[in-house]
């Protein structure tokens, strides 16, 4: 194994420059889709038409086609338009977007699983709608949220993977160049294949300490 | 005063869900101090009727006052009866994500009514007031049923609500708990607030409530001082009511 030992000190360099950049667009693209998911969710809550169709007309696409395909009309195809983005700027986007029409569900549902007897009290007590969403009824839907948002932003960190399609010198393409070099290709995949394990058992952890700290008396 | 004020006036109330109707036409009104009672068979509409006058349900046509001003079925209502009328649900629907004490403190803070700190002291001493002076710190998890709705009534009472509206506030309660929650609805009774109880508990009615309402198929059938229309009931519907359930 002094083989394989020496080739992963020699890569650490790389491998971490590429986890960077997987951290960087797993992060942007979490937090921006929440962003603009949650404003998606709110469109499809809304009672008017134009701003639910919109909103569920966009979810339906995105959640439609494949990830890759998508990116591949952000990187490559947009051009023909005269609009040229950075490998980095066109992954970002496209995570971003993709991760929208997900949260946008999510939250959406997590909202309308709140008891309705919760707006009602809300409102009784003399808060206004918007109070009442934020006060009472966003934090209960975010715990209901938590689980199934961990889980979209694992499959994320894992599909950042796809950025490496558009020139995004992400974790996996870096092990991809190394691979072309050093034609150790079982060692090389695995590592990056225990870094991304890593990546999503951190996260599972903070999933956990969110769950515990929505926890509210029960057990 | 020459006339006792009219805490709340329903005139011509009216209200379908789809082509159902469930309110054809009710009248009432409840004097400023009273304690009414409203009892009735399931369906008959007498949550409704509440529902209607807190603001939660809107009604097809009909007039609603409280305190002298009027409410539109559907629109907001005017910012002086912010909190003005309080409600006590039937499944508590406290805030589980907040403490029993913020549950209480969170509308008189939000609305502006009072700062923090006057809160606390408020929703304590009311916490207090209803036997939870020492579970101020729980959730409403960890909380007894019975806990559960006398914290919903001290956040009620922290708004200073001008009528209470209480809709079968020991309905989803174990029977060993109905008591303890009957008990703080006395002591309010006793301390001359305005209290709607729509109730099956014919007892606590008859004890507590200085007048009863029966309701049945959406019309006010009956009323009358409790005493009264439980012992001598004037009409054939609500005689059945009471061999019923009494």
């Amino acid at each position: 194994m002094d083989g394989a030992s020496s080739l992963l000190a020699q890569s650490a360099p790389f491998l971490a420059k590429g986890l960077a950049y997987t951290v960087a667009l797993s992060l942007f693209g979490m937090g921006m889709g929440l962003l603009l998911g949650f404003g998606l969710a709110l469109m499809r809550l809304s009672p008017r038409l134009v701003l639910r169709a919109p909103a569920a007309a966009y979810v339906s696409a995105v959640r439609g086609t494949p990830l890759l395909v998508q990116l591949f009309l952000i990187y490559y195809g947009l051009p023909q338009f005269g609009l040229e983005l950075s490998p980095l700027v066109a992954a970002g986007i496209g995570f971003a977007l993709n991760m929208a029409a997900y949260a946008c569900e999510i939250l959406r549902s997590s909202i309308a699983a709140v008891d309705r007897g919760q707006w009602e009290a809300a409102t009784v007590l003399g808060l206004n709608r918007g109070q009442s969403l934020r006060l009472i009824v966003l934090p209960q839907a975010a715990r209901t949220a938590v689980a199934p948002l961990s889980n979209s932003f694992m499959s994320m960190i894992k599909d950042t993977s796809l950025a490496a399609t558009i020139q995004v010198p992400e974790l996996f393409r870096q092990a991809q160049l190394i691979t072309a070099r050093t034609f150790q290709i079982f060692t090389m995949y695995l590592a990056v294949a225990a870094i991304y394990w890593l990546a999503c058992a951190l996260l599972a952890m903070g999933q956990a300490r969110l769950e515990r700290a929505a926890a509210w008396g029960r057990r | 005063m020459s006339e006792p004020t009219v805490a709340i006036r329903v005139e011509g109330l009216v209200k379908h869900f789809g082509q159902t109707p469930v309110l054809r036409g009710v009248d009432l009104s409840v004097t400023q101090g009273e304690a009414l009672a409203v009892i009735g068979p399931s369906g008959s509409g007498k949550s409704t009727v509440l529902r209607c006058i807190a603001g939660l349900d809107a009604f097809d046509s009909g007039r609603i006052e409280i305190a002298g001003m009027r409410v539109e079925a559907r629109r907001s209502r005017p910012r002086a009866l912010t909190g003005a009328v309080g409600f006590v649900f039937q499944t508590f629907n406290l805030f589980p994500h907040l403490t029993a004490l913020d549950n209480v403190t969170l509308a008189p803070i939000r609305t502006g009514r009072l700062i923090a700190s006057a809160a606390r002291d408020l929703g304590l001493s009311l916490l207090d007031k209803v036997g939870l002076g020492a579970r101020a710190d729980a959730y409403p998890a960890q909380l007894s049923g019975g806990e559960q709705q006398r914290c919903a009534i001290a956040r009620t009472l922290a708004m200073q609500p001008q009528v209470i509206l209480f809709d079968e506030p020991t309905s989803s309660l174990d029977p060993e708990l109905v008591s303890e929650v009957l008990q703080v609805i006395a002591d309010l009774a006793r301390e001359g607030r305005t209290l709607v109880i729509v109730t099956h508990q014919m007892a606590f009615a008859q004890e507590v409530a200085g007048r009863t309402l029966f309701i049945d198929g959406g019309r006010v059938v009956e009323q009358g001082p409790s005493k009264a229309l439980f012992a001598d009931p004037r009409t054939e519907r609500l005689r059945q009511f009471l061999d019923r359930v009494l």
